[in-house]
């Protein structure tokens, strides 16, 4: 009897780890696709239209151009309005982060702190915009699988700075495109949702060309839009420099 | 005159037939309309924001509340953490993690606090803006501690955060300008009550404060209401030995009162911490109607063959000075309605006149129908000597010593006037709690250690990129931290210099509209800059605390700015508490004086219909004024201060003070009319309505008295006042009145045509 107990006991544990490493092995797969899909151009050229949309309803618009390079190395210059013509942003591996601003021909090293702040009046903290690779950072577990999409719960890692618990992140079978993001605070409680559409193949690869990051909390949201995209463009190591980022 | 007087009494007659006629149509009647009264009370709401009681289209109300709306500015509740050291680990943390659960809040925009305030910080490579404190890693070594604790009292950003001898720092939560702020005030008292915190909370700030004033309120009405009805049944039953002419008065009052306040429900008007005394004050004065009515039955009735007949004729004899009275104290509470600032007084003025207005009716009405049941009337047997124990003695000094009457009350109206000018004003809302009070204690500590919590604003039109508008802000900051009892300005102008500085070209606003607009790129989107800026970027706002401080100060304080900002015609408007509550100061001195010459009209007029000569008004009036002059001497002297309660104090005083002189002379006239001389016809009044008038100032002032126990301090002072100014109208209507009656000759012959 005693002997029968022990040896189920163990065929359960067996199934249970195994039942684990199974899921984590699976959600851990969908997500190196994710990473794999979105990372897939050695190096892209965007032009953006932001529209950010505050509590009360008013909408205002900017322009951006964004080069990158791999998944670490990213410059952003601002092309309209005409009041932030100019300012930019470089980003090197190991946070490092440098601001360029045009009336005063300077440029300076941003800090890390920022990370939680929001980036230039839209709903993306800097976190959000980081080009980072969500299995570096995160721990999947699929929590959902319908017919067309997997929901994958992300969870940090030990060690990595996040103002999220935990994301929820829906992918699109089809194409292993994350259609859908919500973000947890700390509660438990989803603060923030990115919203992908009008996903495109564009030569090789997929891009949402309209995301949404809507705040639950301030009832505000920021759309981008984009409007023009090259990949595969044989980007300049030079572009990442300080120097370019003034010119 | 006498025609028209005589008029109403055979009107009264009539009427008092056709009830008694009628007496189960007028008591079903009443039964019926307080039935369906009481079912809406249940309605009735209550009104405890304290900025909605001040006139809207008033200029600086109005700037003020389009700033608060626009900049979402003025709401804001403050928590104050008291600790030894606020730079410790476990503090940081309990800072952080409260801050967070705040944030949380469904009424809540924004959270400011210690661990997530904005930074700026500058080095040789650049610099940072972000969080003040990493959240993440929090300080936790001694020496870190020690570093932050250094870096944060030298800024002056902060200043409005942590207290210099950092034991004390804020959690400022900004209020969703579209929410509740009685519920926000109570979720966050309820969070911070569950959360597990070693600091000591005090809560700071108008949303508090409101849900305060609501909680005195409710405690007041279930309190207070009571109270005075045991004590208006104790004094009648004292007076008249009787339950039955006890009950009939004070069921008259409580109905009257009902109907009041379902008038006041329907008409959606909520109950404001003035109009919460609006119980007290009605059954206080209400009540007399009732007793006169009553005492006049009590007298007249008992032993009368035909009891009907005589019952009519008794309410006759009374209900002209009823009525008069009655009129009198409705045109008392009505002089509030033209002459208020304030819509809490004039609410306060409309409700009171009308529920006088109903219980007078009652009075007349129900009264006699419920009476004229009455099987047996308990006769003069069971009367109460009392009175005669203070009449009496007045009634040897009027005959005997008048001079003694007359120079006692020189010697006082002189004394009280020299007290007039030492009269103080009350306009700090904070004035209104007990010292103990919690709400007190925290804004001792925001004086102390933070400067004061009272907003300040002066508003700055023009393109917000342009320098010149930031070094305006930047002056106009300055300006308003050089006045004593202003300080911790704050506006856009102080961070962009700093970005500045941050650039390497110093603290200092940029030379050119370009790099204001680089930096404005750095701030955008963060939520503190939604106070400071407006959407068009075409104006900023400058803000600064101020402490609590007496009215005169804060009047010296309004007028500096006014005169600053009055340089820069179109370019800058200030508001704030300083204009306001300056403002609420001179209206209520202006509002005392309305109301008092308008009661005094009103109250003079009828005085002349009345007596039919202006003499006999100018002596009937006499006693008035001599119990006004001893309120404003006892304010005077005492340091009472007028404030939006005791501003009541003329109007009310008018009102009722005068049915003392009403009666007295009513029935001074009756009895001369009948033939009696001068001292026969005092001594016949004195024995009769001079009791009912002994009676109903007892009553009264105990009724008045009952406000001591109120929670806001302006109703109790409020109560004082006015018992010292019932007792003074009283006294002068038995003993100066006859005096000066005598003195002007009026009506002291019998009259061969009355």
């Amino acid at each position: 009897m005693k002997k029968n107990l022990v040896l189920s006991s163990l065929i359960l544990v067996f199934i249970m780890i195994h039942g684990v490493t199974m899921g984590q092995k699976d959600a851990m797969q969908i997500l190196q696709n994710v990473d794999n899909m979105l990372n897939a151009p050695k190096d892209q050229s965007l032009t953006v239209v932001t529209y950010i949309v505050d509590r009360r309803g008013n909408e205002s618009t900017r322009e951006l151009t964004m080069l990158q390079k791999g998944s670490d190395k990213r410059i952003v210059k601002f092309l309209a309005p005409a009041d932030q013509k100019g300012i930019g942003f470089l980003s090197l591996p190991g946070d490092n982060l440098t601001l360029y601003m045009p009336a005063y021909r300077k440029t300076r090293k941003v800090g890390g702190h920022v990370k939680n702040t929001k980036f230039a009046g839209t709903d993306y903290t800097y976190e959000d915009m980081e080009a980072k690779r969500y299995t570096e950072r995160y721990d999947p577990e699929l929590i959902e699988t319908n017919n067309d999409n997997w929901v994958l719960e992300l969870i940090p890692k030990d060690g990595i700075r996040t103002d999220y618990t935990k994301l929820h992140m829906t992918i699109r079978r089809s194409d292993n495109y994350p259609v859908k993001i919500a973000y947890f605070d700390k509660a438990g409680v989803m603060v923030k949702t990115l919203e992908s559409s009008n996903i495109q193949k564009t030569g090789e690869y997929w891009l949402a060309r309209q995301t949404k990051m809507t705040d639950l909390k301030t009832k505000t949201s920021t759309k981008m839009e984009i409007t023009n995209v090259k990949f595969d463009i044989g980007i300049n190591d030079d572009v990442f420099t300080e120097r370019y980022l003034m010119r | 005159m006498v025609l028209f007087l005589l008029s109403i009494s055979d009107d009264m007659k009539k009427l008092t037939t056709f009830i008694l006629k009628h007496r189960i149509a007028v008591i079903v009647i009443t039964i019926i309309l307080t039935l369906i009264s009481a079912w809406e009370l249940r309605k009735i709401e209550i009104n405890s924001d304290v900025t909605t009681y001040l006139p809207a289209d008033d200029p600086s109300v109005k700037l003020f509340n389009d700033i608060s709306q626009e900049y979402s500015s003025s709401w804001t509740a403050v928590l104050i953490l008291e600790s030894l050291e606020v730079f410790t680990k476990e503090n940081l943390e309990e800072i952080s993690l409260l801050s967070q659960e705040l944030q949380r809040l469904e009424g809540i925009d924004y959270v400011v606090s210690l661990t997530n305030i904005l930074d700026i910080r500058t080095d040789e490579f650049g610099f940072e803006i972000g969080r003040l404190i990493d959240e993440y890693e929090l300080p936790s070594t001694n020496e870190e501690l020690e570093q932050l604790k250094q870096y944060v009292l030298g800024q002056k950003l902060y200043k409005h955060l942590v207290s210099e001898d950092s034991k004390h720092t804020l959690i400022v939560c900004q209020i969703s300008a579209d929410y509740d702020k009685n519920s926000i005030a109570r979720e966050i008292k309820d969070l911070v009550k569950n959360f597990d915190i070693s600091q000591k909370v005090y809560f700071e700030g108008i949303p508090f404060q409101v849900l305060s004033i609501m909680d005195f309120i409710v405690q007041d009405l279930l309190l207070l209401t009571p109270l005075i009805i045991i004590v208006i049944l104790i004094m009648l039953y004292i007076g008249f030995r009787s339950f039955k002419w006890v009950v009939l008065p004070l069921v008259t009052v409580g109905i009257g009162i009902t109907w009041m306040m379902a008038l006041m429900s329907f008409s959606g008007i909520a109950l404001t911490p003035i109009s919460d005394a609006l119980p007290v004050v009605l059954f206080a004065v209400g009540s007399a109607y009732g007793i006169h009515v009553v005492n006049a039955i009590r007298l007249n009735v008992p032993g009368k063959e035909n009891t009907r007949e005589a019952l009519i004729n008794a309410v006759k004899d009374i209900s002209l000075a009823v009525i008069l009275a009655g009129v009198t104290t409705f045109a008392g509470f009505l002089s509030f309605v033209f002459s208020s600032y304030l819509t809490i007084i004039r609410d306060f003025g409309i409700f009171a006149a009308a529920g006088v207005l109903i219980i007078l009716v009652l009075s007349i009405t129900f009264i006699p129908a419920w009476a004229s049941f009455f099987k047996k009337f308990p006769g003069k047997t069971s009367e109460s000597e009392l009175p005669e124990l203070i009449t009496n003695p007045f009634r040897n000094l009027i005959i005997k010593r008048p001079g003694i009457i007359l120079t006692l009350s020189i010697i006082l109206s002189i004394a009280a006037f020299t007290g007039i000018p030492k009269i103080e004003r009350k306009v700090d809302i904070l004035e209104y709690f007990k010292p103990s009070s919690s709400l007190r204690q925290s804004s001792n500590i925001m004086n102390k250690s933070f400067g004061g919590s009272l907003p300040v604003m002066i508003r700055i039109s023009g393109d917000v990129f342009d320098p010149s508008t930031l070094l305006l802000a930047n002056e106009a900051a300055t300006f308003l931290e050089s006045i004593d009892g202003l300080s911790n300005s704050r506006s856009l102008a102080e961070y962009i210099m700093r970005l500045n500085e941050a650039m390497g070209e110093g603290k200092q606003i940029p030379d050119s509209r370009e790099k204001i607009q680089n930096l404005w790129f750095m701030l955008e989107g963060e939520e503190m800059m939604q106070q400071m800026v407006n959407y068009e970027m075409d104006e900023v706002v400058v803000y600064a605390s101020m402490k609590n401080m007496d009215a005169r100060s804060m009047h010296d304080i309004y007028d500096k700015i006014e005169y600053y900002v009055k340089q820069y015609p179109g370019k800058m408007q200030a508001t704030g508490m300083q204009a306001i509550y300056s403002k609420l100061g001179d209206s209520m001195m202006n509002n005392l004086l309305q109301s008092m010459l308008l009661a005094f009209i009103f109250v003079f007029t009828t005085m002349i219909f009345l007596i039919g000569s202006v003499k006999g008004a100018i002596a009937g009036f006499s006693t008035l004024f001599f119990s006004m002059l001893m309120v404003f001497g006892l304010m005077g002297y005492t340091g009472i201060a007028l404030d939006i309660a005791t501003l009541l104090i003329a109007g009310i005083t008018i009102g009722i003070g005068i049915d003392y002189s009403i009666h007295f002379t009513t029935a001074y006239k009756r009895f001369i009319s009948q033939g009696a001389t001068y001292e026969e016809a005092v001594s016949k009044t004195l024995a009769t309505s001079g009791k009912a008038i002994v009676i109903n100032v007892v009553t009264i002032i105990a009724g008045f008295l009952v406000l001591l126990f109120a929670n806001l301090i302006p109703l109790q002072q409020f109560g004082i006042l006015f018992s010292v100014s019932m007792l003074c109208a009283g006294i002068s209507a038995l003993t100066l009145l006859p005096v000066l009656i005598k003195i002007f000759r009026v009506n002291n012959k019998p009259k061969k045509n009355s």
